[in-house]
């Protein structure tokens, strides 16, 4: 499971605006870690890791809304929704591959085909949305983080 | 001005994001069609999402998480059923009747319509719960708890 990050720092009484900057930035951290690992290609834990914190940071980002720049809010939130959904299409051929793959053992000569099929098809649905990740990602603006964030 | 506080703001959302899930959860369990259990997953990663943060300040979330964690595993095994039942049934209608992979597919999709239907019986009784109290009762039990401690921290 994606490691939710600890953030001592972080009180109730703290005020809204360093709260939600602090949080953030601690979720986004979460998002650019496993950026190397999952590029490599078949790292699947990291995939995994990787969609979960964007998830996270995309949660906090909605909760957070109402404390930063209009323009720059909606800039980020659009370029982390594009990265969660190419990462998505990753991640659901993973769990589809690795539910498939353990059927085929267990199979009668009949269905071994139909099977062989579809595990060709997910194996190629992840190749090709792999192959859009990494575009998605070499097309990453950090900055618009950063200008967020600051 | 007075300076908003992190904890009743973390407060204000959990209560929103509780809400969508105790009232969007009888109806999307009940007619248990994708669509609904879908939207009702994604409400309960957000206020999951929104507990964690106040993980650090309030020491009752930890309950919280752990029921979340149940239904949305539980709702998880639904969507996979129903992402692989997609999938089969799209390879399923390029294939001529007399195609060799046409058995091993209708072979998937009846495995995929059992573990749906296994799925769905779980996550209906795990919200029905057992004689100690419903799901959705236990749920709101801890939430309210976890809110009760933001709002007193939060406060200064």
């Amino acid at each position: 499971m994606a490691r939710v990050p600890v953030l001592d720092e972080l009180s109730a009484a703290m005020p809204l605006d360093a709260g939600a900057r602090l949080i953030l930035r601690a979720l986004y951290a979460e998002v650019v870690a496993p950026v190397p690992a999952v590029l490599r290609g078949d790292d699947t834990a990291s995939v995994h890791d990787m969609r979960v914190a964007i998830r996270r940071l995309r949660s906090a980002m909605s909760a957070f809304r109402e404390c930063f720049p209009r323009k720059r809010w909606a800039a980020a939130r659009s370029r982390m929704r594009r990265l969660g959904r190419k990462l998505g299409e990753v991640r659901d051929a993973d769990v589809h591959l690795g539910a498939l793959r353990g059927r085929l053992g267990g199979a009668s000569l009949d269905e071994r085909p139909g099977i062989a099929a579809a595990l060709e098809l997910l194996r190629e649905r992840r190749r090709r949305a792999l192959g859009e990740l990494a575009v998605e990602l070499s097309q990453f603006d950090r900055d618009a983080f950063a200008e967020l964030l600051a | 001005m007075k300076t908003r506080r992190l904890g009743p703001f973390l407060a204000r959302a959990i209560r929103k994001r509780s809400r969508r899930v105790l009232e969007d959860g009888p109806p999307a369990i009940g007619r248990g069609r994708d669509a609904d259990l879908h939207a009702l997953r994604i409400a309960v990663k957000r206020l999951r999402y929104a507990v964690e943060l106040t993980k650090t300040f309030a020491p009752e979330a930890a309950e919280t998480l752990k029921q979340l964690a149940r239904l949305q595993e539980a709702l998880g095994s639904l969507a996979d059923a129903d992402a692989f039942a997609r999938t089969y049934a799209a390879l399923g209608a390029e294939l001529s009747p007399g195609d060799p992979r046409r058995p091993g597919i209708d072979a998937l999709r009846e495995a995929t319509r059992a573990e749906r239907g296994h799925a769905l019986a779980a996550v209906r009784a795990l919200w029905a719960g057992d004689e100690t109290g419903s799901y959705p009762e236990r749920l709101a039990a801890s939430i309210s708890a976890t809110l009760g401690s933001l709002s007193e921290k939060g406060e200064s």
